[in-house]
């Protein structure tokens, strides 16, 4: 081993098509990005006004931006999925070796689950939870700042493969041992899983710990916990689960580095480990995450429900109590995932039922969506088409999930393609439909002008249907056996339904290159669908009590909170209700922009990779540095300004005062 | 004795599901038109994969008895409510109805209710480890699950097999389950299954075969390069034409020793089957003892 460089030798670099194309496209995308900031003297504007910012909203769109890339690459690993199932029938082998084509769907899990959804939610709870609970800033906006960083050397580090190593994890997107152990995944790949999911884990468990303190302590006068937005309320749920089980992967994937490292026997075949034991550990916190996923979206429709609707939500008591019955019962479930493990019938049914009463707080928020909506005078806008869409979609998804918990069922449907089919119903009409619905519906709030609505329904029914042709044939192909993971097989019956499934992706790519265009679109006809009251689609909650864009201290005066539905009820009382017009302003205390996250994270980063690497000397040097960053960020005590009354005033009168 | 009212309601569904089977049999006469293979788990060659797609169908039914007047309602009211249609727009329903929303918990807690009775008694019904006949002795096989294959032992016919499997009709059989490499899952989808292969521990698996044929199984949990390729087939025979192929085997096959073990242990994709005999007896067990003996310095360094 080298002292200077550890395992890495030239054989490292880039020498496969794939890898080189990654590579490529890493350079060359992050080249042009530089020309382009260079050419238009871009830098300091760039360093200065978002990358060191501490706004939850700057760094809300930051998170939205990283996750769509994230996004974009989990739906290439996609495309590359599908077409080589479609065609290694038989005697064809198809385009990937089995190594590469286990690499990327390992990939396709990790990507999409840690750096794209949950980058999604993080940029929206960032954007909308202050808005909603009237607070200027977060508990910690430092914390902030280094939960997002963390999260992108995470999303850096998932990367680094292609560049240097050449591959990634190959052992399914949980690395189970004893596959993933150094005795069968020899190479890094796993490695480069542990520490991505290490750093971007630590940044999830930062913003969790933020947003509980946030949502517990910063809520507007007069704002009970019981007149918070469902949002807030489903976003804080998924925040305590946040706090409860990421620890665990922490540890989890600590011990089983230990292993690979140290050569330790925490969870190997040999030597007395106990690969069950990580199994069991790592669902543990695998299951809750399915619902720190769905939570906050579940608050978003209970949102747009009630917008639409133009009525109060019903039910506001018992969806309070469904989500917690859903955040508590989460925790219950883990063993479900390895009920072919060998357990007995006792402890199987157990299990099964309490993954079974889950489905009772689910369906109550149906219910109670369903009575809001009657009754109503509902508005057909598009993020209410994603909502109709999650609607009947979830409805079988949940179904599904709920057969799935039956053990004897569950015997013949684990790890065959219905269970994919299951949870990426779960995933893809719970959580994305949902995400696509609160940025649609939050944009204007965001970005101080709407989305072009003709191109955004045309977004969701090619969504829509590319969404059933994928995974339906899916369900289907798990009846007759058909397991996950297959980079080949012999049944040619299974085949045209594959082709099938490759289809509806292709149909979604259609639907997301409408996302696109409905984006670009309504950046160009920006100023004829720009929001000048702030409230375009007539809402209920406080976030659509300021200007749109708002301001970068939220409120100019903080509103006083007298009951749910704080806006709506405020607009029925006056005309012109904007928050703090005619009051009287004080000085407010916000928090400074800084680098130190940036900094922070950066060693941290190099750290992870000296760890990946055996590279001791750069391991102290990253691990020191992290240390000193702490011990400056902790002495620093002057890390607020004042913005003044007559400052204040001036930035509420005139018209361009954001950004 | 009077049966109790929900018990009634289950024997009403599980009467559905069975119809349910029925048409789906019928519709599998259609399957090489439409180029199907045998469907899957719904064309079970034996009692427990019979059971169970029973119990998966009977669960489906009985879920869309909530779902679809559910989803059915939900939609008739998002077009009657519609911005624009005659429908009466009355914002202050809600607070005037408050209580009806302990109501919607009641259907399905009711719905759960059910099926966790279900859930409940096919988990020990249809429990792996239960023998089918406590009165039959079954027929056991050992099977050990290698990168990536699969090697049956037949203990009492002293014979092994890779990749293949032949079972006699009608005959309970108990699956011995171990590995000696990654975590496999074993299945025969047209039979029953799955359960994991682990390395120093067994799990049992059971299962019987009521028809003749020539059935599906595979490896159902990613175990390294060949996984996709860890396939088997079963042979479901009549009792004596199972005597008469053990009796071939025994004869024209090579003896299963250590030495042809260490061979087979090693990695290899797509192994075609395989017959040995005689078998080394503490073969099996003495690869699960490996796994439990203690720290060898160096052993699991690849």
């Amino acid at each position: 081993m080298n002292i200077l460089f550890g395992n890495l030798t030239w054989s490292s670099l880039p020498h496969e098509w794939f890898t080189i194309a990654g590579t490529a496209t890493i350079i060359g995308g992050g080249a042009f990005m530089a020309g382009i900031l260079t050419y238009f003297k871009r830098w300091k504007w760039l360093w200065n006004g978002w990358l060191t910012s501490t706004d939850p909203k700057k760094i809300g769109i930051m998170y939205l931006i990283v996750a769509s890339l994230m996004l974009f690459r989990g739906a290439v690993d996609a495309a590359m999925i599908w077409l080589q199932q479609s065609i290694a029938e038989g005697p064809h082998a198809g385009y990937l070796t089995p190594a590469h084509f286990q690499q990327i769907f390992t990939a396709h899990g990790d990507i999409m689950v840690f750096f794209a959804t949950m980058g999604l939610l993080f940029g929206l709870i960032n954007l909308i939870v202050p808005l909603q609970i009237g607070a200027r800033d977060l508990a910690f906006p430092f914390m902030n700042s280094l939960g997002f960083w963390l999260y992108v050397a995470g999303a850096i580090m998932i990367n680094m493969f292609f560049i240097f190593g050449g591959e990634f994890a190959s052992a399914g997107w949980l690395s189970l041992p004893p596959l993933a152990e150094i005795a069968y995944s020899p190479g890094v790949g796993v490695d480069y899983w542990i520490w991505s999911l290490q750093i971007s884990g630590l940044g999830t468990l930062i913003g969790g710990i933020n947003f509980i303190v946030t949502i517990l302590k910063m809520r507007a006068p007069g704002m009970k916990l019981m007149d918070m937005p469902m949002f807030t309320w489903t976003s804080l749920c998924s925040m305590l689960l946040v706090v409860s089980v990421f620890p665990i992967l922490t540890v989890v994937i600590t011990l089983l580095w230990l292993d690979r490292y140290f050569g330790l026997h925490f969870f190997t075949a040999t030597a007395g480990g106990n690969p069950m034991m990580y199994v069991n550990l790592i669902w543990m916190w695998g299951h809750p995450e399915v619902y720190i996923l769905i939570l906050p979206t579940f608050g978003i429709y209970s949102e747009i429900v009630s917008t639409f609707a133009q009525k109060k939500l019903f039910g506001y008591t018992s969806q309070v109590l469904a989500a917690f019955g859903v955040t508590a019962l989460a925790c219950l479930v883990w063993l479900h995932h390895f009920f072919t493990m060998g357990a007995g019938a006792d402890v199987n049914a157990f299990f099964g039922i309490m993954t079974g009463i889950i489905a009772i707080p689910t369906a109550v928020q149906f219910f109670n969506w369903i009575s809001t909506l009657y009754k109503g005078k509902i508005r057909f806008a598009t993020p209410l088409y994603w909502f109709m869409g999650f609607l009947a979609c979830f409805t079988f998804g949940g179904m599904a999930g709920v057969l799935l918990s039956l053990p004897a069922a569950d015997y013949q449907l684990h790890n065959s393609l219905f269970l994919v089919a299951h949870f990426h119903t779960m995933i893809v009409s719970g959580a994305l439909f949902g995400i696509f619905a609160g940025i649609t519906y939050w944009f204007p709030k965001i970005f101080g002008f709407r989305l072009n609505e003709s191109l955004g329904r045309k977004a969701f029914w090619f969504w829509l249907f590319g969404f059933l042709l994928s995974f339906g044939p899916l369900y289907l192909l798990g009846f007759l056996g058909a397991t996950r993971r297959l980079d080949h097989y012999n049944v040619p019956g299974w085949q045209p339904l594959f082709i099938a499934a490759g289809l509806g992706l292709a149909l979604i790519g259609i639907g997301a290159l409408f996302q696109v265009a409905q984006i670009i679109v309504s950046i160009r006809d920006r100023e004829k669908n720009r929001d000048t009251s702030g409230d375009p689609w007539n809402g209920r909650t406080l976030e659509w009590s300021t200007a749109s864009p708002p301001p970068f201290y939220n409120f100019a005066v903080v509103p006083t909170v007298t009951g749910r539905d704080a806006w709506w009820e405020n607009k029925q009382k006056m005309r012109d209700a904007r928050t703090g017009r005619g009051q009287e302003y004080q000085n407010i205390e916000m928090p400074k922009n800084t680098a130190m996250a940036i900094y922070l994270s950066a060693f941290a980063f190099l750290a992870s990779f000296a760890f990946v690497w055996h590279i001791v000397w750069m391991q102290i040097f990253g691990l020191a540095g992290v240390i000193v960053c702490i011990i400056i960020r902790s002495l620093d005590e002057n890390t607020e300004y004042t913005v003044t009354a007559q400052e204040l005033e001036k930035f509420e009168k005139s018209p361009a005062r954001y950004l | 004795m009077k049966t109790k009212p929900k018990e009634k309601i289950l024997t009403y569904f599980i009467g559905l599901a069975d119809l349910a089977l029925l048409v789906l049999s019928l519709l599998q006469i259609f399957h090489p038109i439409f180029k199907l293979p045998n469907l899957g788990v719904f064309n079970a060659k034996g009692s427990i994969a019979q059971a169970q797609s029973r119990l998966i169908i009977t669960a489906i039914l009985m879920m869309l008895c909530l779902a679809i007047p559910v989803l059915a309602a939900g939609f008739f009211i998002i077009f009657k409510y519609r911005d624009g249609r005659n429908g009466e727009y009355d914002p202050d329903w809600g607070q005037r109805h408050n209580r009806l929303q302990w109501v919607w918990w009641l259907f399905p807690g009711l719905l759960i209710a059910l099926i966790s009775i279900i859930n409940f008694q096919s988990a020990h019904n249809l429990d792996p480890l239960k023998a089918i006949d406590p009165k039959t002795k079954p027929l056991t096989i050992e099977v050990m699950a290698l990168e990536w294959k699969w090697l049956f032992i037949y203990p009492d016919q002293d014979i092994a097999t890779v990749n293949t499997l032949d079972i006699p009709q009608n005959v309970p059989v108990q699956f011995v389950i171990s590995a000696d490499g990654p975590m496999s899952l074993f299945w025969i989808p047209q039979l029953g299954g799955q359960m994991a292969a682990m390395t120093g521990m067994t799990n049992h698996l059971n299962l019987i075969a009521t028809d003749l044929g020539s059935f599906r199984g595979q490896n159902s949990e990613i175990n390294g390069a060949g996984y996709a390729g860890m396939t088997f087939t079963v042979n479901s025979v009549t009792p004596s034409n199972f005597k008469t192929w053990v009796a071939a085997a025994k004869q024209s096959s090579p003896a299963l020793t250590a030495a042809v073990y260490k061979q087979l242990e090693l990695p290899a994709q797509n192994v075609p089957a395989a017959t040995y005999a005689p078998v080394d007896p503490n073969l099996y067990y003495g690869v699960i003892d490996r796994y439990m003996g203690p720290p060898s310095v160096g052993h699991d360094h690849g």
